[in-house]
């Protein structure tokens, strides 16, 4: 007869799996905002002061905040079932989020915080303390610890709010000789910068707005479409009726590089971001979770480099859509595959045009065409192809020396003087004269030929 | 002349039409507003807020298509839901799985294949 034994997993071990659950630091302050946003923060702040011995980072809100026992609740792994259903809004999942993110990058989680009507409280999650205990043994501290805690950033004051604290950071990684934990937490806050104006560009504009501040400084939405750009195409949209609400799919066509503003172009990651990150930007309840890539449902090319295409899905959708605990992943049901394929070929099409789209061409005379092309800001002057004169010489001359004649008219094209032109016609256009050339060009040619026949 | 039908009713055939172009969980806009014109075109004082509850409630439940089709019994009834799951299914193009339901719609009202 079968029997069931205690295989709890051991917490020295656990919680080393816990640590590395494959978060980047930017995805694990995410998935904090993610908390912040859910409980209806106007104010999000990300504080990490340089110059510190021993580095540390502090998210604060103005959000609801929690009593002691919805702390407590909330500070255990998995705290929410994934199955439930979550309001709309809500952008947690799994009830981990926020201990699996802070455990990939610190060893110390505090949460303070303070419910309208409550007492400011505190919890502390200590792996040093886990590891040498072999226990889940939560820290909780009472109301006068908390008041002198010294990284204690929530005003007294106010009503309500949350501030996690990540002490003994191993997200600063000193493997690295070349740059010291100063440096490497420069460049991790400068990252952090623009994937949280990038993923949350949704929560920076609109009547849901929300104030994000990296060190006071606060952030502006990058916005992956430029839909205020001039230059920037809508395509076709869609909505999707499921569980819980619409599948909205919108398309969009960048305008090209050269059309963009240095500064925006910038943001987006130059242009070898632009093209790179061409594809599906998917959102979670406003929350970006994949920025680019097509998924396998389209090659990335560079024509198709200007294509976008908006994909809003609900929470209630997770299950179908497999979003993970780091909510930075998910797959795509096969009929929103069906339903995607429809979609791709209209903005990469227009992609294509909008990245060939050579300008307009004006014909000068007979003999001229002027170039100007939008993309580039050029102008050139080439030989029209279109000469009746020039087709019939083609006709009748060998295939040699229809390329010795291309060669040398697109040289004479490439070396027109120019700026000699400009100067002369600026100066005295009137002693240009240009019937001679003719007669100029068959005498020169003439003594050239009888000078070789000479020679010989 | 068409026979009036009760607004209960007109909500399970919405039910019924939801399957058949539901079939993977999702309805598209195409399938939505063919849905709500064949409605509308049948009572017209049938409201868009009370079709938008009809196909929340429709998610929420997990009843079988079967279950919504034994309630059909009147014939009149039965070629309207018909009708309204062939034009409804075939407004963005009927796949394959459409087609299966709606060959089951059609076996179960009596119409036969």
């Amino acid at each position: 007869m079968s029997r069931y034994t205690d295989a709890s997993p051991d917490p020295s071990s656990h919680i080393k799996t816990l640590m590395r659950i494959g978060y980047t630091m930017p995805s694990a302050v995410s998935d904090i905002l993610d908390n912040s946003i859910t409980a209806n923060a106007k104010n999000i702040e990300v504080h990490s002061l340089p110059g510190l011995q021993e580095p540390n980072i502090s998210i604060l809100d103005d959000g609801e905040g929690m009593s002691l026992e919805e702390l407590i609740h909330n500070m255990k792994i998995g705290c929410k079932d994934p199955s439930h259903e979550r309001f709309r809004g809500d952008l947690g999942r799994f009830g981990s989020g926020m201990k699996t993110a802070s455990f990939s990058q610190s060893r110390k989680l505090t949460i303070i915080s303070k419910k309208a009507g409550n007492p400011i409280c505190a919890a502390i999650w200590d792996i040093e303390r886990i590891e040498n205990e072999n226990a889940w043994c939560l820290e909780v501290l009472d109301e006068d610890e908390v008041k002198a805690h010294p990284l204690l950033l929530i005003d007294n004051q106010k009503e309500h709010g949350t501030q996690v604290i990540w002490e003994k950071l191993t997200c600063i990684n000193k493997t690295n000789h070349s740059l010291d934990a100063e440096a490497i937490m420069a460049s991790n806050l400068s990252e952090l910068r623009g994937y949280i104006a990038l993923h949350f560009h949704k929560f920076m504009d609109g009547k849901n707005k929300r104030n994000f501040f990296i060190n006071n400084s606060q952030l502006q939405g990058i916005d992956p479409f430029m839909t205020r750009s001039s230059g920037y195409q809508e395509g076709r949209s869609e909505r999707l009726r499921c569980k819980g609400g619409y599948i909205e799919i919108n398309t969009h066509v960048l305008p090209h590089f050269k059309r963009m503003e240095g500064r925006a172009l910038e943001r987006l990651g130059g242009a070898n971001g632009i093209v790179q990150n061409q594809g599906l930007y998917i959102y979670r309840e406003n929350r970006l979770i994949n920025a680019g890539g097509w998924l396998g449902l389209a090659k990335t090319s560079q024509l198709g480099a200007l294509a976008r295409v908006e994909v809003n899905v609900p929470s209630s959708l997770d299950q179908e859509w497999a979003t993970d605990v780091k909510k930075s992943s998910l797959q795509l049901p096969p009929r929103i595959k069906k339903e995607l394929r429809k979609f791709l070929s209209d903005p990469i099409k227009r992609s294509k045009r909008v990245y060939t789209y050579r300008g307009k061409q004006d014909q000068a005379n007979k003999y001229w065409n002027i170039q100007e092309n939008e993309n580039d800001k050029t102008i050139s002057y080439q030989i029209s192809a279109e000469n009746d004169f020039l087709t019939d010489i083609f006709r009748v001359i060998s295939e040699e020396q229809k390329s010795q004649l291309i060669k040398y008219l697109g040289l004479l094209a490439e070396n027109i003087p120019l700026n000699h032109i400009y100067q002369k016609m600026s100066e005295s256009p009137r002693d240009i004269d240009q019937e001679i050339v003719t007669d100029a060009l068959l005498e020169a040619i003439m003594s050239r030929v009888f000078e070789a026949e000479l020679n010989e | 002349m068409a026979i009036i039908f009760d607004k209960d009713i007109l909500d399970l055939v919405i039910k019924i039409v939801a399957c058949v172009c539901g079939k993977d969980g999702l309805i598209s806009q195409a399938e939505e507003d063919a849905i709500y014109y064949g409605i509308k075109q049948r009572t017209s004082d049938y409201s868009f807020e009370r079709f938008n509850e009809v196909l929340e409630t429709f998610f929420d439940e997990s009843y079988q298509i079967e279950d919504y089709l034994e309630k059909i019994t009147d014939s009149e009834l039965s070629e309207f839901t018909i009708n309204l799951c062939e034009s409804s299914a075939s407004a963005d193009g009927l796949d394959i799985k459409e087609n299966i339901a709606l060959n089951k719609v059609k076996l179960i009202l009596g119409r036969g294949l």
